[in-house]
């Protein structure tokens, strides 16, 4: 029989015209020390992506990009988002040496939204994705709510699968005999849901060669899934260590992500102890897109963007022809050795000239921060707390600086100001104080302040500062309970005014989960979506206080809240 | 005067901005965009666009007939319509309108006569390129098929590695290499008791095919 080109591999060839790239982690290709060939949490670090590590293809109206709505480890997760209809679908993909025989273990963790709507995960040979020789060994789908495997050709039910749920996979794969062990652990689930051996790979062939991994919507354009992978690990010995995923096989609370800034911050605030850069966690933060990143892979240059982003020394002396984001980039890294060093004033000329090459990059402002901190230039913080507020008010790496801040400032006498008769009838009389005393600290109140006490506006700036540095330090310092009372009374005083009392009546709850009191961090966290606290987050935490409580259900119903209160992209 | 001064700018602007004439023009019909294949803009219709492409097709000679016949598998859109109007031409003596009779029908349906025809005319015509073309259908084509309704089509195909015909075992076989990555050691010159282990082999697949829907 005469035959025509396969059109699902034209369309997964085409594909690669329009390559992107993300910020990912990978056990670079061949690494000879390592069990792993592949290793991506989506929040370590960030590699430069190629065609022995990892690609991801972002097509037509679809995406992929890190995501911190839900997560099993870390703070990240990779969101893939199909479009039906856009003539393409989005792909993350990623290669490593190619294997015709030995043991491979796969583990990854997978959250669908909707699960009509269908996915594909693949492992595949040189024959690439398709039913063929050396084509697809390990085949995954999601349709019409079920989990399938195809095995011997034949797509075969494993699970009627739950949205908003994490699935832990693990597959120990027989190359040579071309057969695999599957088990699936459901997040809340203490018994495996699947627990399968000895089954056939997808078109039943012994020793096909797999040398890359596919996650994608649909190949018939009709599909609307957005879903989520975390924790991706796949290796050569199946004794090694992997992520864990038992029940309760839950993602990291926003709580444990507070706990991991308080041990950072026990770590910083001792005498003597340098202050590090906060870490990097999306490269957006250092000015870079992806068309950037596409820029910097066709001027050959992803080598030397990985170095400089690449946690260690280095950093200065970038080529003069480096384009200025990625020069900027370098003069940050210099800028974070000198600040390990002790060396903050010539880091803060490193991050002023950063931000002065790349303007847009916001992680520039928040390492400028830690230099003044460590110059003791207090002044010059508070400007600068105030201009980095509204960017990273609700991001743990600004908790932890302006606990740092009130640290090593000591005097924080004016963090109970606000709660004086005097700052009462202040806050009843002045509207933008309010606002202010709140924790809106946008550009229109300030102007507003000055504009009506040209003398005291400094003033009510100092006790703002000085009140949400105290929150912050009382909190990573594990005096929760005291954080907590303030953040009532802060709330209080608000309410007794008629002024916005959400942000307080949220903190007042983040400090009551992290003292677990998960009772009292349900309700203040109802009280301040009331009260006008952002609904997203609220949201979110409260999913977590749910599922605490064992209210699974409960959690279900917010998680999905939350996911249709996202902004439409 | 001040009006005419107007006319005469206008008129102006417009001589200058030959691009503005053109966007000002008549969009191109549908029969336009057929005669230049122009299968981005029909994309752009999307199922609007089908009742024209159906009706040039019913009333087009040959040559138009296979341009929309290719238009309409490229589209790949489900059209109750479209395929009663190829599946006139099934059984067409013009090689290639046959052909692209052929390979547009699954892509524009997911109706079980499709697959029967075509596994009509891969065991029965009397030509071997048309029963060749009809099992490259079978094997590339059949895009909107669910599982269940693929089940018919590897009935069909693994019945038809019984026919006596070899090349009917040929091109059977090879449509299920393509369609499952397998041949279950089926092989065309293999004595008859060989092949029937492997047909055996087949029909025990198929069984678990079944009881997996």
């Amino acid at each position: 029989m005469a035959r025509r080109v396969s059109r699902q591999l034209v369309a997964a060839s085409l594909a690669a015209g329009t390559l992107a790239l993300l910020p990912l982690l990978a056990v670079p290709a061949g690494a000879a020390s390592s069990p792993f060939l592949v290793r991506y949490s989506f929040d370590d670090g960030v590699t430069a992506t190629g065609p022995d590590t990892f690609t991801v293809f972002r097509n037509a109206k679809g995406s992929v990009q890190l995501s911190t709505a839900f997560h099993v480890s870390g703070y990240r997760s990779l969101e893939i988002r199909d479009v039906a209809g856009d003539g393409n679908f989005p792909e993350l993909q990623g290669f490593f040496p190619e294997r015709r025989d030995g043991r491979l273990f796969l583990h990854f963790a997978l959250l669908t939204t909707d699960t009509s709507q269908e996915l594909n995960v693949a492992l595949a040979g040189p024959g690439w994705f398709g039913l063929r020789e050396d084509g697809i060994a390990l085949w995954l789908t999601v349709r019409d709510g079920w989990l399938r495997h195809i095995s011997d050709s034949i797509p075969k039910r494993l699970l009627r699968i739950k949205p908003f749920t994490w699935y832990g996979v693990d597959v120990d794969y027989d190359v040579a005999r071309g057969r695999y062990d599957l088990r699936i652990a459901e997040e809340g689930n203490a018994t495996p849901v699947v627990s399968l051996k000895d089954q056939p790979n997808a078109s039943a062939q012994p020793g096909a060669a797999v040398n890359v991994f596919s996650f994608i919507g649909d190949l018939q354009d009709r599909s609307n899934v957005v879903y989520y992978v975390d924790d991706v690990v796949l290796g050569s010995d199946p004794d090694v260590p992997r992520p864990s995923f038992v029940a309760p096989g839950r993602r990291k609370f926003f709580v444990d992500v507070f706990a991991e800034q308080a041990s950072l911050f026990q770590r910083l605030r001792k005498p003597g102890s340098p202050t590090s850069c906060p870490p990097l966690l999306d490269l957006g933060e250092v000015g870079l897109s992806p068309r950037d990143l596409l820029e910097a892979r066709g001027a050959d240059r992803l080598d030397a963007l990985e170095a400089l982003l690449t946690p260690g020394p280095g950093g200065a002396g970038a080529d003069p022809s480096t384009p200025a984001k990625l020069r900027a980039v370098g003069l940050w890294k210099s800028g974070c050795g000198a600040l390990e060093a002790g060396r903050a004033g010539e880091a803060l000329a490193a991050f002023e000239a950063a931000s002065r090459q790349s303007p847009e990059a916001p992680l520039y402002g928040l390492s400028r921060l830690l230099a003044l901190t460590s110059l003791q230039r207090w002044q010059e913080v508070d400007d600068l707390l105030v201009t980095l507020h509204a960017r990273w008010r609700d991001d743990p790496r600004y908790a932890l600086a302006s606990a740092l801040i009130a640290a090593r400032r000591g005097d924080l006498g004016e963090a109970r100001a606000w709660l004086d008769p005097a700052a009462t009838e202040a806050l009843r009389r002045e509207p933008p104080l309010n606002r202010l005393a709140g924790g809106d600290w946008g550009e229109d109140v300030f102007l507003a302040l000055r504009a009506g006490d040209p003398e005291g506006w400094k003033h009510w700036r100092a006790l703002s500062l000085a009140s949400e540095q105290h929150f912050h330090l009382a909190l990573l310092d594990g005096r929760t309970a005291e954080a907590r009372d303030y953040a009532l009374q802060m709330a209080a005083r608000l309410a007794a005014v008629g002024a916005p009392a959400g942000t307080w009546l949220e903190r007042a709850g983040d400090a009551a989960f992290a003292r677990r009191d998960l009772a009292e961090a349900r309700q203040l966290y109802g009280q301040a979506r009331l009260g006008g606290a952002p609904e997203r987050s609220i949201l979110l935490k409260l999913a977590d206080v749910h599922y605490l409580l064992g209210n699974l259900a409960g959690e279900k119903a917010l998680r999905e809240t939350f996911y249709g209160s996202l902004d439409p992209r | 005067m001040k009006r005419r001064q107007l006319l005469l700018l206008g008129l102006v602007l417009l001589l200058a901005a030959p691009g503005l004439l053109r966007a000002a023009g008549p969009r191109p019909s549908i029969a336009d965009l057929v005669a230049r294949n122009d299968l981005k803009a029909l994309e752009a219709l999307g199922p609007a666009s089908l009742p024209e492409l159906i009706r040039l097709y019913r009333t087009g000679g040959e040559e138009q007939k296979i341009r929309v016949a290719g238009i309409l598998n490229s589209l790949g859109m489900l059209s109750r319509e479209a395929e009663q109007a190829l599946l006139q031409d099934v059984h067409t003596q013009n090689v290639e309108l046959r052909v692209a009779v052929q390979y547009a029908l699954g892509r524009i349906s997911d109706d079980p006569q499709v697959v029967d025809t075509l596994l009509a005319i891969m065991r029965n015509d009397r030509s071997p390129i048309f029963r060749d073309k009809a099992a490259c259908a079978l094997s590339y084509d059949q895009t909107h098929l669910t599982a269940r309704q693929r089940l018919r089509l590897y009935e069909g195909l693994i019945d038809a590695l019984g026919d006596p015909k070899r090349q009917v075992q040929l091109i059977a076989v090879t449509a299920l290499q393509i369609l499952t990555g397998q041949d279950k050691g089926f092989r065309i010159s293999d004595p008859p008791e060989t092949k029937q282990k492997s047909m055996e082999a087949w029909r025990r697949w198929l069984a678990e095919y079944r009881a997996n829907l």
